[in-house]
């Protein structure tokens, strides 16, 4: 019985278009692509459409392929050269950063923010910023070297 | 380095060997060329989106977690394509791109020209029109060989959406070349 208005054969029809890529590509399961490829045999429409699918499909694939007549190529010693220069930025910033921030808590050590019998809320606080004090000294200390031996390391390049 | 396997080279890469990675560079140029241009239409733009994907995906190969080098550097490529075609949307050079389809000269062509050139074009511009994700998911398909389920890691989506763009993407093209008798 063939009928056109057959909601069941329309729906079919449909859901067989909507795979019909997938099936060109063989992405569906095994059971799938049978079910697809009976439809196809019975129903004429839906092969039509899957031969203009083809057909789309090949001529994109016989699309000449493109030449460059550049040869694209990582310049080792730019790389190189760039990469020392981001390293040198990032630690000369942070050496910046962590200089300013040392000089902030001398300035309130200074004026005696910290002491045990000031007013200040952050009285009490002396061990904790001799601490902190040590420790970004210490750090500046490191990244100055940094600095110094990646200068040093560019030098000698 | 030619005969050299990929993991190595990408192992080698990670490392700093700039040696290594411009033998990848030369393995998989010609894909991502092709597939920028598809892309883009246009082979300067093309290059230039090329160059850019290289030098970050040198940038970044640090980051590659194993999986498919191709498909991590085609992802790289439509990034790219895409800031492109934004760049080209804020400039308003859309309908430029679209109607002077920049094709090389025949020179440009490797393979034997089976298609006559009006066929090329056409196909070209056809494939312009597509809208982006869908012209992305028929390239990548095509031209860059990825099966779905790289495509769908390309193009940070799920399966399922994959299918349905390249589906959609094929029926827009088959009519457009229909309608310009190219099919």
């Amino acid at each position: 019985m063939k009928t056109w208005f057959n909601p069941f054969i329309k729906s079919e029809c449909l859901r067989t278009r909507a795979r019909l890529t997938s099936y060109l590509d063989c992405e569906l399961s095994d059971k799938e692509q049978q079910e697809l490829k009976l439809h196809l045999k019975s129903c004429q429409s839906c092969c039509e459409e899957y031969n203009s699918l083809r057909q789309t499909i090949s001529l994109l694939q016989h699309m000449p392929e493109i030449r460059s007549e550049h040869t694209f190529r990582i310049d080792e010693k730019n790389v190189t050269k760039k990469t020392c220069d981001r390293k040198l930025l990032i630690l000369s910033r942070t050496a910046a950063v962590v200089a300013i921030i040392l000089v902030l808590v001398c300035i309130g050590d200074l004026g005696h923010l910290f002491t045990p019998t000031g007013d200040s809320p952050l009285g009490g606080q002396f061990w904790l910023v001799r601490g902190v004090e040590l420790g970004l000294l210490v750090a500046l200390i490191v990244l100055i070297s940094c600095i110094l031996v990646e200068l040093h390391r560019q030098r000698k390049r | 380095m030619n005969d050299v396997e990929d993991d190595k080279l990408i192992r080698l890469s990670q490392q700093g060997s700039v040696e290594a990675f411009n033998a990848l560079i030369e393995r998989y140029q010609k894909e991502a060329l092709n597939i920028a241009f598809r892309m883009l239409g246009n082979l300067l733009d093309a290059e230039d989106v090329c160059q850019v994907s290289w030098l970050s995906a040198w940038k970044s190969i640090r980051n590659f977690r194993g999986g498919s080098f191709r498909a991590w550097e085609l992802s790289i490529v439509s990034n790219a394509c895409r800031d492109e075609l934004r760049k080209r949307k804020r400039k308003r050079n859309m309908e430029t791109s679209i109607t002077d389809c920049s094709l090389p000269s025949t020179d440009g062509f490797t393979d034997d020209i089976v298609l006559t050139r009006e066929k090329v074009e056409a196909v070209q511009k056809a494939l312009l029109q597509l809208p982006y994700e869908q012209r992305l998911a028929v390239i990548l398909r095509v031209y860059g060989d990825l099966n779905y389920k790289e495509i769908s890691k390309v193009m940070k989506c799920p399966l399922g959406t994959v299918r349905s763009r390249l589906n959609r993407g094929l029926y827009y093209l088959r009519d457009l070349l229909r309608d310009g008798e190219s099919l």
